[in-house]
């Protein structure tokens, strides 16, 4: 049996509602029977309803408006330097001749790997997993695994072939995320190679918020291709991996 | 804390001001009100709460993600509040009843339902008000973030850096004395 001070405890928590179910209903009785927790509870009510519902008075209006103009001011002032696109970002120089020649080598690039990857169209998500495994044993770092495994994704999400299921638009925002994502990751690999471990966390985080975008972007649409998508991303655990080198880059971090 | 809102923190650390002026405008009020609650003063309380923003920015980098945003605003704002009551301790308290009656001229109104009623609401809760100026700071602290704020147990304990069972006994010992105090006052009439 509970002490006064216990009694009057979990009759506050009872009214509150922070009680179990169960809990809950065996206190109902005893606060029926208890005279004492009775009137406490009668007037916790009367206090507790006064408290919460109490009209607030002021500000003058004058005087909300000049702080609300005054907060305005003070943080609106300077907006962020617009971000370049990942395409620039991968393009160094400046020189239109050399962008051209960098373009042209990363098209090159690109429909090699593009042909690679379209010539195993049987290809499972079980054969990526052994090329992961492989890649796991040579490198020892999570990191450079996750965003090996990640890019192979992104880059079968990019060439999976458009069959008219997808409307167009839906197709570009899918295949634009995909990109972004890609650029996300060669900045990435850059600054983990420099080793510079708040930059990296900042990117990562920017990184899982891309990959959230990408699968809200389209939730109610149910078409295939996007349903593999989402269900690539759960299979991958790539949400949950991220967290979890976030968490390794920090204790790292900590370690130094 | 929803994904617009993680957005809008990542791009306030990148030094993105307007991106820290969406997360302004959306509690600029609540912390307003909150620091009110503690101090009194409209005007005391304005300066405070653009001085919490301003500390906010300064130490978003600090901001880990671990708590709710609300919450680790929230802590700065409970802190710069009560630095600034052990700094003034002879402070210039408003009129409440004064500033009852004239509550055409405010901004947030809400009708009563009765005349009389609301005349005995008003009166408890001046009372209410009073007596809480008797209890210790902590059981005031978790009175205003619990029943004035609506913050969960939970937050109030992250709040405060304490357990949730210290703050559970805060808010019990806090209600005792009211309900002492209201009991007392009924007596004495």
């Amino acid at each position: 049996m509970e002490g006064p001070l216990e009694c009057t405890e979990k009759t506050m928590a009872w009214l509150d509602g922070a009680l179990a179910r169960q809990e809950a209903g065996k206190w109902a009785d005893h606060v029926e029977r208890c005279e004492t927790c009775r009137a406490f509870a009668a007037d916790y009510r009367i206090i507790s309803h006064a408290l919460s519902h109490r009209q607030r008075t002021g500000p003058f209006k004058s005087m909300l408006d000049s702080y609300h103009t005054e907060l305005s001011r003070l943080f609106s002032v300077k907006s962020a330097p617009p971000r370049r696109s990942w395409v620039d970002r991968l393009l160094l120089s400046p020189a239109p001749a050399m962008r051209l020649g960098q373009a042209a080598a990363m098209l090159v690039l690109g429909i090699s790997l593009g042909w690679f990857l379209t010539r195993q169209p049987s290809r499972e998500k079980e054969s990526v997993t052994v090329v992961m495994d492989q890649t796991a044993a040579a490198t020892a770092r999570p990191i450079d695994d996750f965003f090996h495994e990640s890019e192979i994704w992104l880059l079968d999400v990019m060439n999976l072939p458009q069959n008219g299921k997808l409307a167009d638009q839906e197709w570009k925002v899918t295949r634009s995320y995909a990109e972004r994502l890609l650029g996300q990751i060669v900045i990435i690999r850059e600054m983990s190679k420099a080793d510079e471990e708040k930059q990296v966390q900042t990117y990562l985080d920017g990184f899982e918020i891309l990959l959230l975008d990408m699968i809200n972007s389209q939730k109610n649409d149910r078409s295939e291709i996007l349903m593999q998508i989402r269900q690539a991303i759960t299979e991958l655990d790539l949400l949950f991996r991220a967290d979890m080198i976030r968490d390794q880059i920090q204790s790292d971090h900590q370690h130094i | 804390m929803g994904f617009h809102e993680k957005r809008l923190i990542l791009r306030a650390k990148a030094g993105d001001y307007a991106a820290f002026g969406e997360l302004v405008t959306a509690y600029q009020d609540k912390i307003l009100y909150l620091i009110y609650d503690f101090v009194r003063n409209y005007e005391d309380a304005k300066d405070l709460a653009q001085d919490v923003f301003i500390k906010a920015f300064e130490r978003l980098d600090q901001f880990e993600g671990r708590s709710r945003f609300s919450t680790w605003l929230h802590r700065i704002a409970v802190n710069q509040a009560l630095d600034f009551k052990r700094r003034h301790k002879k402070m210039k308290v408003q009129d409440l009843e004064s500033s009852l009656l004239n509550r055409d001229e405010f901004h947030d109104r809400q009708p009563f339902p009765s005349a009389e009623r609301s005349l005995e609401q008003q009166e408890l809760r001046i009372q209410l008000e009073h007596c809480l100026g008797e209890v210790s700071e902590n059981q005031k602290t978790a009175v205003i973030l619990k029943y004035f704020h609506q913050q969960s147990t939970e937050e109030i304990a992250e709040l405060m850096q304490c357990s949730e069972a210290t703050v559970r006994t805060h808010l019990f010992r806090a209600i005792q004395h009211l309900r002492k105090s209201l009991i007392l006052n009924e007596l004495d009439r």
